[in-house]
């Protein structure tokens, strides 16, 4: 077997509950690379291009690559299915999900058909369970990634999973990962496959061929984004800022969402640099990003106290710069 | 008196293992959780990240910049190798430091330079 490669893939049948454990070809570790491009060619072998988005053929495929559960990999994956718009739908999340599917021994994972009541998927190493989810049903992404935890015990255990929005087909509902989300309306067929979440747990390791040597590549990508010696002036201003550098930028061209999407700029908006002042109280990062302030977590409770004391993540994500920016001066 | 890892605060952490996943590659020469003698125990609401070490400092990897790999591949500045007196001092700084400003412009200020709009690197 290939470096890096687990060289299983997973494929639950969700109509029948069955599970089946399959071996990667190799040709297509070496062919597609991994992630996004094997999970399109099974996408277009399995479902092909005229499948409907909501017919049970349709497949939803999560996936990762050769470097997933090392620091290279940064631990994203793609999600690929097929969008009731008609397009092929492609997510991806970075954090601790991918690389705890690759300890626990697959690459990728192709969910079939649909059930006909809530479920989640359960994954410990070699265990694997499609689990009744009835009572996780309706509960937003907080509440049932802690329900997993306590439900199966074990409090290190990765959930993916889908809320309200997502069960009722909203058309771009995400499927989240702690404080990561896969976007582009992934989470709807998540949703409407009646599958509310992935929990998966792993105890195995990812070897590599040259560990000395990639070491030393990894070292010089570190170099290179080194904060203090980089010729690269974003490179600071992002692993600070992330996607609040862009607010300002936004606002003037008209790219807020403000409103409900109604208006594209915002008099009153908050720059940048307020929203850090105001409302981050904690760095977040991603599974080994070299940047100390990629992720930021924001304490909603100041915000409009709306929430007490529940705060909310957001890694580099432009869309939830979009609507944090919505926050004006004087709310 | 003889240098080892210590943490400076557990509120500098942001979570992103990179420690964990270095020190299991020092131990094993492979990536994996649970490899290393340094875990990271995380709140599922993102409100806390605890890095837990079970390390003397005696760490069998060659030591090329003067500190581990776990310390050296640490983004935020939270795990340290020095001696108690070193550690004392850089808790003190941050504990005079974090009365004024946010934990957010503390994130790492001896790693990295802020605020970035006076970052003065060279031209290219």
């Amino acid at each position: 077997m290939l470096y890096g490669w687990k060289g299983k893939m997973l494929r639950v049948d969700l109509a029948e509950k069955k599970i089946v454990k399959e071996s990667l070809p190799e040709e297509w570790m070496r062919k597609y690379i991994g992630c996004r491009g094997i999970n399109d060619i099974i996408l277009y072998n399995e479902a092909g291009p005229n499948v409907h988005a909501f017919d049970s053929n349709n497949r939803l495929i999560f996936g990762t690559g050769p470097l997933d559960g090392t620091p290279i990999g940064n631990g994203r994956v793609s999600i690929q299915t097929k969008h009731p718009s008609g397009y092929i739908a492609e997510g991806g999340f970075g954090g601790d999900w991918g690389p705890e599917l690759k300890y626990a021994g697959y690459d990728n994972i192709v969910i079939e058909n649909k059930s006909n009541k809530p479920v989640y998927l359960y994954i410990n190493d070699d265990e694997v369970e499609v689990r009744d989810a009835t009572h996780l049903w309706g509960k937003d992404v907080l509440e049932t990634t802690k329900a997993i935890k306590s439900e199966t015990e074990i409090p290190d255990i990765k959930v993916a999973c889908i809320g309200p929005a997502g069960e009722n087909l909203v058309a771009r509902a995400k499927v989240f990962n702690e404080h990561h989300a896969a976007c582009r309306g992934c989470g709807t067929i998540m949703g409407d496959k009646k599958l509310k979440a992935i929990a998966v747990h792993g105890t195995g390791s990812v070897k590599l061929s040259d560990p000395v040597e990639y070491l030393r590549v990894y070292r010089q990508i570190r170099q290179i984004l080194d904060l203090k010696d980089t010729a690269d002036y974003f490179v600071p201003a992002w692993s600070f800022m992330s996607s609040l550098l862009m607010l300002d930028g936004f606002n003037e061209l008209g790219w807020m969402q403000a409103y409900n999407a109604q208006r594209g700029s915002l008099k009153n908006a908050l720059t940048g640099e307020e929203y850090i002042e105001k409302y981050v109280v904690k760095p977040k990062g991603g599974f080994c990003c070299i940047f100390p302030g990629g992720g930021r977590r924001f304490e909603v409770c100041r915000c409009h106290g709306r929430r007490k004391r529940r705060g909310v993540c957001i890694c580099c994500c432009i869309s939830g710069t979009y609507l944090m920016g919505c926050i004006t001066k004087n709310p | 008196m003889s240098k080892r890892l210590f943490i400076v605060a557990n509120e500098l952490c942001n979570g992103c293992r990179s420690c964990e996943m270095w020190c299991s590659w020092v131990q094993t020469q492979e990536f994996g959780p649970n490899r290393g003698l340094i875990k990271i125990v995380k709140d599922s609401e993102g409100a806390f990240d605890v890095p837990i070490v079970d390390c003397n400092g005696d760490c069998p990897y060659p030591m090329e910049q003067g500190v581990p790999l776990c310390v050296e591949m640490c983004p935020t500045g939270t795990l340290i190798y020095a001696d108690a007196k070193d550690t004392y001092n850089k808790k003190m700084e941050l504990f005079e430091k974090r009365e004024n400003q946010p934990l957010f412009k503390l994130v790492a200020p001896w790693k990295w330079p802020y605020p970035w709009k006076k970052w003065q690197g060279k031209e290219g």
